[in-house]
């Protein structure tokens, strides 16, 4: 008994390191797909009460063509407003409207407040949760490109799925000739992504725009996502492959908005129920 | 002495668990290396730490840099296995065999080790620790080269920088 109890207290610390190790590993396998966000939430007031102590040490050029970008924005957005536009029966297409006369998509302006670019599930954390209307399953987009879609929501924030995460799939289409397909992204480069699904007798530009296809209610069609940078072609297939450039800098992004489709509750329900009442 | 040894390795893990979670985790450097840093507090834990107080130290450091910043249980299980790497190091080489003077009490340093002992034995704990690290945290063996690289180049990074800090404290003549 005396030795039994000897040899455990001998090896005490290799039962510790297997308890230990399940802990983490369980934790991880548990908030792999999703982080937690009450983890974040907790983690997001540390830091912030560090950062603000710190001061934020972006650099003046930065905060310059940042501020420049959201003028442009701005600019934009007061265009759409109702007083600066002709009444809508002279207009040829109403931007991101199902009718010419019903808004579909509204934006709500937010900040990232935690962003991973090098792991191979990047997660971004936006500082708008439940109280400001915020779901699961909404887009987001950035003055430049797309970030990703609103995975799990807090009551302040709420964490986003990102293009950069290897389960993403997002429905693109080329500009010019309109064929959509899907966009994933292979991992390593937080630049690039890969584009699939794209018929071989499509005649494609290198450099041609890519922009979301609209197809879902998640993106607003028309927002831009990135440009081709080099069809792959294997032989035998009948679809290509084309290497996607993001258009936006998802180390410089920021200022973010969450996209919420007005209709999405309607198009859903049509959804489920294709060939009965709705 | 004891308690300034226990108080210095408090002060060192706050101090490094906050390095990382707050700055070094947020630098992005050029192909796609991480700078983890905080396990070098594993590598400096006193000699004489027992068994099973080296791996909860090492998991509590892994669990708050998870806390301040990413994967809930990715940095957790790197650094417990960092810290388990240390103990078998410790049975395999025994602290007074891999020691120059027969003071036990002090951290494990170029000092008391020599460079060449130092080196090996650190090398050993980062690189266990960035392969747990990497290879969970790609869970899958597709960019295993890439990971391996990941793997390699971190761990380098790692090293520099211990021994840069372990050289900058000395030539301060503060014993840490």
């Amino acid at each position: 008994m005396n030795q039994i109890l000897q040899l455990l207290r001998r090896n005490l610390y290799i039962l510790v390191f297997l308890l230990l190790e399940a802990i983490a590993l369980v934790l991880f396998f548990n908030n792999n797909q999703q982080p937690s966000s009450s983890l974040y939430e907790f983690g997001t007031a540390i830091k912030g009460r560090f950062l603000s102590i710190g001061g934020d040490v972006r650099s003046k050029d930065e905060l310059k063509a940042e501020n420049l970008e959201l003028q442009k924005e701005n600019a934009w957005l007061r265009a759409q407003l109702e007083t600066s536009k002709l009444p809508l029966r002279h207009q040829e297409k109403a931007f991101r409207t199902d009718s010419a006369y019903a808004q579909r998509y509204i934006c709500l302006c937010t900040r990232i407040v935690h962003s991973t670019l090098n792991l191979s599930n990047n997660y971004f954390i936006l500082d708008a949760g439940r109280a400001e209307g915020v779901e699961a399953g909404m887009g987001v987009i950035s003055p430049r490109g797309i970030i990703g879609i609103v995975d799990k929501v807090s009551e302040h924030f709420s964490s986003v799925l990102t293009v950069l995460h290897s389960q993403s799939l997002v429905s693109v289409s080329l500009a010019s000739s309109g064929f959509s397909g899907s966009l994933s992204w292979p991992g390593i480069r937080y630049d690039e992504a890969v584009l699939s699904d794209i018929p071989s007798h499509v005649r494609i530009r290198i450099g041609e725009k890519v922009v979301t296809s609209g197809l879902s209610s998640v993106f607003p069609g028309g927002i831009p996502v990135g440009y081709v940078e080099e069809v792959i072609s294997e032989p035998g297939e009948d679809f290509y492959r084309l290497r996607i450039r993001f258009s936006e800098d998802y180390h410089g992004v920021d200022q973010v908005y969450i996209v919420k489709d007005l209709y999405k509750a309607e198009l859903e329900s049509c959804r489920q129920h294709p060939f009965g009442e709705i | 002495m004891q308690t300034t040894s226990l108080w210095r390795n408090i002060i060192r893990f706050v101090f490094l668990v906050l390095l990382q979670g707050i700055a070094l985790e947020h630098i992005s450097l050029p192909g796609n290396l991480h700078w983890i840093l905080y396990p070098v507090f594993v590598v400096l834990l006193p000699l004489q730490t027992p068994a099973v107080a080296v791996l909860l130290a090492s998991f509590a450091a892994g669990f708050c840099v998870d806390l301040l910043c990413g994967v809930p249980g990715l940095n957790a299980a790197a650094a417990t296995l960092a810290g388990f790497v240390r103990i078998v190091y410790f049975k395999v080489r025994p602290s007074k065999d891999v020691l120059h003077d027969s003071d036990l009490s002090g951290t494990p340093l170029p000092s008391n080790m020599g460079w060449g002992g130092f080196l090996y034995y650190s090398i050993w704990i980062l690189v266990f620790f960035h392969l747990a690290y990497f290879f969970l945290e790609a869970f899958s063996f597709r960019h295993f080269f890439y990971t391996l690289y990941l793997v390699f180049g971190s761990s380098l990074l790692c090293v520099v920088s211990l021994v840069i800090t372990v050289t900058c404290f000395r030539a301060g003549g503060n014993k840490r």
